[in-house]
């Protein structure tokens, strides 16, 4: 156990400023305020990312305190390969979507960044538990102000958008939480995360709590037939909030998927995988010609991340390392990759307040900078050589087919699905002649853009070329992760 | 001598029952009901279970019989009216008194055959009031403050709902005359010569 | 009994005597005419039960497992006991606090609300002290007259007697039903005292038809008093029609007192016919959350949509007898002073909004308070969002705690059930917390309690938050976010409390 509560610290910064906050007066002080704490929230990340220790494959910077002891409830914190990445970069889109509503929010800033800050420390807590109790708490209580931020600052259909993205993953938590307590029960009355793990537990146990995990990650996820409230919940969210969905709160359902299903359940998971699987491969393809068929920006991104998300789970369920370690680091990869289109998304829409992807043409004449920073997000979403999107996908390809062969081949269809309306779309917006909708101001990227668009760039070329730092960070978590379900696997 | 004032007694309690029915006048009813009741309260006495005979005359006359005359005075009913064409339901009244005979009957045949006849108080204790006097003021204490407390609620909330000041009257709020302070009564004011308030 | 028994049984109901003392003297108070009078009664009626309540402290039990038995073995002094006191004290103090301003603005100003209120009290206190079925029959009869009464409080006001008339012949009604189990009871074991009927029961034949009888009619006039399904018929009219701080009475400390006997007496001594009334209680507690928290889907008065909720969380809390044992009736205490915090808390809110009875408690009363109230409107949220069962707030740790129970206990399909309909049930909080902070606020429709506010129409500057009013909400809000994120302390308080109300 560390001394100095550095995990605590990452979690509870952007709540304290969220605290803070009534007492700052005007629109301008709130937000400049709200930048500095996540921007100081994300050098604390940077700095834990960097002070890990990737040799070693067990929970770092942990920290232990009683809660409740008559349940075995306790206060852990603790994070590993996989849980460190991800803290870096929810801290890292943080900073980014207070960058992103800078001038697109104007009612209400103050409930906004509260909102926002909350939000950041929920997620980041979310990585970091080794408690299940202290998971759901922070899983559940996520809802919270993304209800809030999709109901108050969304599109003109955001009330029912919200409902339903409230109601489907609180559906979905509720299963989570009878699962949790069959789990706590069978594994001896404890809520320790480590402590459930490597214990033996009954099959038609493993089973059902596996069912009741998997419907709960299968909504956040989201996976096929689960997904229909991503659409609109994508759409009527502001752009911070779909920047902040599709960045982070997608990635939590296959974290679960990681961080429970497959070590603390590894039979189960051993006898669905092929059930994962198949869902993971219709989620590829489906998504992908869903994604074909639409006229709507946010929409086709949407559909796209269902896709994509399928890619992860697949690599996921292939129970080998090029699958598994190509999973994490697509995941990481859709937060940077799929943040950013949503947030140029955000950025075209403050311009024109259209979405409406026939009306645009040519912006890589009139917008240059946007043209190209969007072109560069757009391949990378297609997994195009030399960008990250392609090593995550390649990796899960080259897995995949370790381990069934046709979910492979779906896989392939799938990234070829994915290159068609990608480009389609960086054809009709960006190409051709100059079309724009009705009434649309037009100004090239601004400084406080290119802040936020820079890192995002930065991240994809740098692990398109040059992944072994990642690679490296994971690899031991990972193979821990793989002799749990292997090696204990039927 | 007490099977003679027995069958006074009852002989009293059966016409003045009847005369309760038969009686023209609605008031006459009520008080021929509470000689019905003052001898219901003699026939107790006999039998000896005297608190009760007073209990009798105590809530029956004195609460019950009086809410009856308060009713019948108060109230506008017609009671010819109201008790016209009850003859047409005889043979559901015969049927009613049918039952209630046989019952007695069956009361009366069956007996005491069964059933626990050895009715002794505490031991030790002289009269009725005593015995339960013994029992309501040890073990049974706390229910009878509480059922005491009841029943000052009960008055409470009886005054509460139906307590009404009509508007139209005119009536002293004594709270506002006596908070009434100085500066609400009258306030001095300078007018200057030749300009009034 | 001697006078060394007859003092040790005055000294052990001296919170009792108490708060009866302070009613009289609140009686009397109401008669002065002053016109400060309605003050000094509030302030009257809170020292008595602060001083009850350092009575009652100072009477429990150390160590914990005691008990004490007085007035011949009617009234028990015990942990079990003393937390249900603690319980009744905050909600009938913080009901207290909540009367000023509504009595004002209804002008049904009278002292006799405190005086009645601190018969309520005493009567519920009575109630969860009992260990005989007749005392606790007695308590519960003078709660419930009391509050008859002030449930008919508005006299003026149609509503307010409509409910009070209902309240009278339910009430009536489900006394006589309790009174008929109760007499059975005693006709087949021959005492009605709670520990007697353990060992009496103990050997008895459960197919026995008397007994079946018995038992049913005792737990259907239990069920009548806390509105269980499908004894419910009449809770959203007298929630409705009451007057607002006593409809928080009625959701809070009535059912508080009400669940108090029906553990002492389901889960304490009559835990021997557990086989007749477990399955049949399973079924109540299902419909019960179904009914709650679907018909409160389609209401659009805030008291009616409230008195449903109370009845879904109602049927969460008959899970927690079914589970049995010291965990599942730690978790009902739990889940009851939780529950006490949240209610009491919104309603409170509710009373702030509140404009005139004329214009009745419509939903959209709350609309747009995030735009003029951003303290109330978090607080509001707050509430709702613990209700709803969403973590970090206490109501999530109370139902919580229900589940562990449930689920120790091996009721898997139950838990699945029960989870499934607060996910329902989580719709119609998550809307009134859609019309706190998206919906823009109502116009006035020029309504004469409103002060004129302009072409705007804001009604919202009607909001007096009075110091009473604010001590309400810190204190709910305190413990509903304190119990939340610390339950520990909760917790140990509830377990102990439930270890000697099983000792019976």
């Amino acid at each position: 156990m560390t001394p100095f509560p550095i995990l605590s610290l990452v979690i509870f910064l952007p709540a304290l400023a969220a605290l803070m906050l009534p007492l700052v007066r005007d629109d301008r002080a709130i937000r400049w305020f709200t930048l500095t704490a996540l921007l100081l929230d994300f050098a604390l990340a940077s700095g834990l990312l960097l002070a890990f220790d990737s040799e070693s494959a067990a929970m770092q910077f942990r920290e232990s305190y009683d809660w409740v002891p008559a349940l075995g409830i306790g206060y852990k914190l603790g994070v590993d390969g996989i849980s460190v990445l991800f803290v870096f970069l929810t801290a890292l889109l943080g900073w980014i979507s207070v960058l992103a509503s800078w001038s697109a929010i104007q009612t209400r800033v103050r409930e906004f960044m509260i909102s926002l800050l909350a939000i950041q420390s929920l997620m980041i807590g979310v990585f970091c538990a080794l408690d299940l109790f202290l998971f759901y708490v922070l899983w559940e209580a996520m809802l919270v102000p993304m209800y809030l931020i999709i109901g108050i600052w969304g599109g003109d259909n955001r009330i029912y958008a919200a409902f339903k993205f409230f109601l489907y993953t609180l559906a979905g938590s509720l299963l989570f939480l009878i699962g949790i307590l069959v789990l706590y029960f069978a594994g001896g009355r404890t809520f320790d995360m480590l402590a459930l793990m490597g214990q033996p537990y009954a099959f038609p146990t493993q089973a059902w709590v596996f069912v009741a995990f998997l419907i709960a990650f299968a909504v956040k996820v989201p996976m096929v037939p689960l997904h229909t409230w991503l659409p609109d919940a994508h759409v009527q969210a502001p752009t911070a909030g779909s920047i902040i969905l599709a960045g982070v709160l997608l990635k939590m359902g296959a974290y679960g998927f990681l961080r429970f299903s497959l070590p603390m359940l590894p039979d189960a998971s051993v006898y669905f995988a092929p059930l994962m699987i198949a869902l993971s491969a219709l989620a590829i393809v489906y998504g992908g010609l869903l994604a074909l068929a639409q006229s709507d920006i946010k929409k086709l991104i949407a559909y796209s991340s269902v896709s994509h998300m399928g890619f992860i789970t697949l690599g996921l369920f292939t129970f080998n390392m090029n699958g598994l370690s190509g999973a994490v680091i697509q995941m990481f990869n859709h937060g940077i990759t799929t943040g950013a289109l949503f947030l140029f998304v955000g950025l075209i829409y403050e311009r024109t307040h259209s979405r409406d992807i026939p009306a645009y043409g040519g912006l890589i004449k009139v917008v240059p900078l946007f043209g190209i920073a969007m072109a560069a997000f757009l391949l990378s979403s297609m997994a195009l050589p030399g960008t990250n999107g392609f090593v995550g996908e390649l990796l899960v390809i080259a897995g995949a087919f370790g381990s069934t062969g046709w979910a492979a081949g779906a896989a392939v269809v799938g990234a070829l699905i994915g290159a068609a309306y990608l480009l389609g779309l960086y054809r009709q917006m960006l190409l051709g002649e100059v079309r724009l909708p009705e009434g649309a101001k037009m100004w090239d990227l601004n400084a406080r853009e290119i802040a936020c668009a820079v890192p995002l760039l930065v991240f994809v070329f740098w692990l398109g070329l040059y992944p072994k730092p990642v690679l490296t960070l994971l690899r031991a978590t990972l193979e821990q992760l793989l002799a749990q379900v292997i090696g204990t696997g039927a | 001598m007490a099977v003679i004032a027995f069958y006074l007694i009852a002989a009293v309690v059966l016409v003045s029952a009847l005369s309760v029915i038969m009686a023209r006048n609605p008031v006459h009813s009520v008080l021929w009901l509470i000689l019905a009741f003052f001898s219901s309260a003699g026939l107790l006495v006999l039998i000896g279970a005297e608190f009760l005979a007073m209990l009798l005359v105590v809530v029956y006359v004195g609460a019950v019989a009086v809410l009856f005359l308060f009713v019948v005075m108060m109230l506008d009913v017609d009671f010819v009216e109201l008790k016209r064409g009850t003859l047409r339901y005889w043979p559901f009244a015969v049927l009613v008194g049918i039952i209630f005979a046989a019952e007695i009957v069956l009361a009366s045949v069956i007996g005491t055959a069964d059933m626990e006849t050895n009715f002794d108080a505490s031991p030790g204790a002289e009269t009725n009031a005593e015995a339960i006097g013994q029992v309501m003021y040890t073990q049974y204490l706390l229910l009878f403050q509480m059922a005491g407390i009841i029943l000052l609620v009960a008055m409470i909330g009886a005054i509460v709902l139906t307590l009404r000041h009509r508007p139209e009257t005119k009536r002293q709020n004594i709270a506002k005359q006596t908070s009434r302070r100085r500066s609400d009564a009258y306030e001095l004011k300078d007018p200057t010569p030749g300009q009034g308030i | 009994m001697d006078t060394d028994l007859i003092a040790a049984s005055v000294r052990a109901s001296s919170p009792e005597i108490i708060v009866i003392i302070g009613a009289c003297a609140a009686l009397m108070l109401s008669l002065w005419p002053h016109q400060d009078q309605q003050k000094y009664l509030t302030w009257l009626s809170l020292i008595t039960i602060l001083l009850a309540s350092a009575q009652t402290l100072q009477l429990s039990p150390r160590p914990v497992n005691i008990v004490e038995t007085t007035y011949s073995g009617m009234f028990v002094v015990d942990a079990f006991a003393t937390y249900f006191k603690m319980l009744l004290y905050l909600g009938t103090a913080l009901t207290i606090l909540m009367s000023g301003k509504f009595l004002q603005t209804e002008e049904a100003v009278k002292g006799e609300y405190y005086v009645l209120l601190l018969f309520a009290l005493a009567g519920t206190m009575i109630m969860v002290s009992g260990a005989d079925l007749l005392i606790i029959y007695i308590g519960l009869e003078l709660q419930a007259l009391s509050i008859y009464v002030l449930t008919g409080f508005l006299k003026t006001r149609g509503r307010s007697v409509e409910a009070a008339l209902k309240y009278v012949i339910l009430g009536a009604f489900s006394s006589g039903i309790l009174l008929y189990g109760l007499s059975l009871i005693y006709g087949l074991t021959g005492s009605t005292q709670l520990g007697v009927l353990n060992s009496a029961l103990a050997t008895a034949d459960l197919s026995e038809p008397m007994l079946i009888l018995a038992t049913v009619f005792l737990l259907v006039g239990l069920l009548f008093k806390i509105g269980a399904v499908p004894f419910h018929m009449w809770v959203p009219d007298i929630y409705e029609g009451a007057p607002t701080p006593i409809t928080a009475y009625l959701s809070v400390a009535s059912k508080t007192a009400a669940f108090a006997v029906l553990l002492r007496v389901f889960m304490g001594s009559l835990i021997g016919l557990e086989p007749l009334w477990s399955s049949g209680l399973a079924a109540i507690a299902v419909a019960t959350m179904a009914l709650g928290s679907l018909v409160a889907l389609v209401q659009d008065n805030i008291k009616r949509l409230l008195a449903y909720s109370s009845i879904s969380h109602v049927g969460f809390l008959l899970l927690g007898i079914i589970a049995g044992t010291t965990s599942g009736m730690s978790a009902i205490l739990l889940y009851l002073l939780i529950y006490t915090f949240m209610t009491l808390g919104l309603f409170a809110i509710v009373i702030l909004l509140h404009r005139d009875v004329r214009a009745g408690e419509p939903l959209t009363l709350f609309s747009g308070l995030a735009q003029s109230h951003a303290g109330l409107a978090f607080m509001a949220m707050i509430f709702l969002f613990s209700l709803a069962g969403i973590p970090p707030t206490g109501g999530f740790f109370a139902k919580f705690y229900v589940l562990v129970a449930l689920i120790d206990a091996g009721h898997v399909t139950l838990a699945v059930i029960a989870v499934l309909l607060s996910a329902v049930a989580a719709w119609f909080y998550l809307r009134l917390i859609m019309l706190i902070y998206i919906q823009p606020a109502e116009p006035t429709t020029g309504s004469t309690a409103a002060p004129a506010t302009g072409p705007t129409g804001h009604a919202r500057a009607a909001i007096l938050l009075s110091a009473p009013m604010r001590l309400v909400l810190l204190f709910s809000f305190s413990g509903t976010v304190l119990s939340g994120i610390f339950p520990a302390w909760f917790l140990a308080m509830a377990r102990q409390a439930s270890l000697s109300g099983l000792g019976n």
